[in-house]
């Protein structure tokens, strides 16, 4: 049994409820209209184009053309890892693309190469879609990780200061910062795990089971991908903070202004 | 002893201090003063590596300031702020700060250390249960300059510190940190007893420190 597809007038109806918010946004004046619509068009757009280009990825089935956009999607969350945290790319750029690169990347190929083994082994049928949603959470962790830890510092410079003076390393100093950035980057993911299949149905065993997958086969790759998750937010988020460190903090470990996007 | 020969900084491209050439030696008191804004806790800032300097040496004890020693130095330094800043929850969790820190680990204090310390401060042992936000200022106050003093530094930068205490227990500051032979005292201060008590002046004025007395 395969998922029933959706005619153009299907999407049509469906994208028909979107004027509900849009009528809502226009009507409690939330100032959102022009960018909901721009956020609508553009998620339509990219999804229709990436749509068609797994279909290429799909028909070629080459590892190298995999891996071309791996890193396009890489370089990408990047960008927008960085945007959203209010951090200057030409400082961290490098070191997150290294970061999210390792942890991502590696949770990946563990989880598709040696744990699912597909034919072919790095196909771009499991390869991409479970290295997107993979690298999607990275994105989400890393943002409020970074984002807690440097703005976290400069609002409480005092503090870290103090740290500082009373005889902490570096990695002494920051490190309430650090707790602090990770326990935000990951509490959104742990109430989502703790009430997962009471609350929620998650995307990917739904998509599964509308796909013809048995519902046990769905959840095993759930909980799979759910602890490739969680790990990827962990490491990734961790490993970002703690490469980033050597180009915020000068020599004398104050925390450079030149790194927030003022 | 410290040594600040030249010493020349900036903050938001705008000069601040332009030539500043001092000393300070070992078990000496002296006192930065001036008016509001001219620089004086910049200044002092210099000497644990906080404030880059634009031109100039600072030495501690012969050893340059440089992002190689900067740990070293302030290693020797206790700093005492204007406005505490316990950075735990509760107060005995702020005592106890410093000793957390591998650098600071063999120098844990006793009991009996922390009575005593706590006793000269004028501070009920109680208080270490007490979380931060409900103590007052003076105790608080208090609080980081008994920390200062278990770390066992001889070496105090203080900015203003008595500004929250009454006049009993101002006295009572004055006469430990400036009435101890073996501490060196760099420090700012506005109250008249405080700069009596230091025998060398550093007043900042146009850019330049003026040393005066010793």
């Amino acid at each position: 049994m395969g998922t029933v597809d959706l005619n153009w007038l299907q999407m049509a109806a469906i994208y028909s409820l979107a004027l509900v918010p849009l009528f809502l946004i226009w009507r409690l004046r939330l100032g959102l209209l022009t960018q909901t619509l721009v956020a609508g068009v553009r998620m339509s757009v990219q999804l229709l184009l990436v749509g068609l280009y797994l279909n290429v990825l799909f028909e070629w089935e080459n590892v190298w053309l995999n891996a071309a956009w791996m890193i396009v999607m890489i370089t990408v969350a990047n960008f927008s890892i960085l945007k959203q945290s209010g951090l200057r790319r030409r400082r961290f750029m490098p070191i997150t693309l290294a970061g999210t690169t390792v942890v991502s990347v590696g949770v990946t190929m563990f989880f598709v190469a040696v744990i699912i083994r597909p034919d072919p082994i790095l196909g771009a049928r499991y390869l991409i879609p479970i290295f997107g949603m993979v690298l999607g959470n990275c994105i989400r962790g890393n943002v409020l990780s970074l984002e807690r830890f440097y703005h976290g510092i400069r609002q409480r410079e005092k503090e870290y200061v103090t740290r500082l003076m009373l005889g902490a390393n570096p990695s002494e100093a920051t490190e309430p910062f650090m707790v602090e950035s990770l326990r935000a980057a990951l509490g959104p993911h742990l109430a989502v795990m703790a009430t997962m299949g009471i609350v929620s149905l998650p995307g990917m065993m739904t998509g599964q089971i509308l796909g013809g997958s048995a519902p046990l086969i769905a959840i095993k790759y759930q909980i799979a991908i759910m602890i490739c998750i969680f790990t990827v937010m962990l490491a990734g988020s961790a490993l970002n903070i703690y490469l980033s460190r050597k180009v915020a903090f000068d020599p004398c470990g104050t925390l450079r202004q030149d790194i927030f996007v003022e | 002893m410290i040594h600040f020969e030249g010493v020349a900084f900036s903050r938001g491209g705008k000069t601040i201090i332009s030539d500043a050439t001092f000393d300070v030696r070992r078990g000496e008191k002296a006192v930065i003063t001036g008016p509001s804004g001219c620089g004086k806790t910049t200044l002092m800032m210099t000497l644990p590596g906080l404030v880059p300097l634009d031109a100039g040496r600072i030495t501690v004890d012969g050893t340059e300031l440089q992002g190689d020693t900067i740990c070293e130095i302030r290693r020797a330094i206790a700093h005492i702020g204007q406005e505490p800043e316990l950075a735990a929850e509760t107060m005995g969790a702020a005592l106890m700060l410093p000793f957390t820190f591998r650098a600071n680990r063999d120098r844990r204090p006793d009991d009996a250390e922390v009575d005593a310390i706590l006793d000269r401060l004028q501070l009920p042992h109680e208080i270490l249960e007490k979380r931060c936000v409900v103590v007052s200022g003076g105790e608080k106050q208090r609080l980081v300059i008994a920390r200062a003093l278990l770390m066992k530094k001889t070496i105090f930068l203080t900015d203003e510190i008595t500004s929250a205490l009454d006049r009993e227990n101002r006295q009572n500051v004055i006469d430990l940190l400036l009435g101890d032979p073996d501490l060196t005292v760099l420090s700012i201060s506005h109250n008249q007893r405080w700069i009596d008590r230091c025998g060398k002046t550093l007043e900042v004025e146009g850019q330049r420190v003026h040393v005066r007395g010793a």
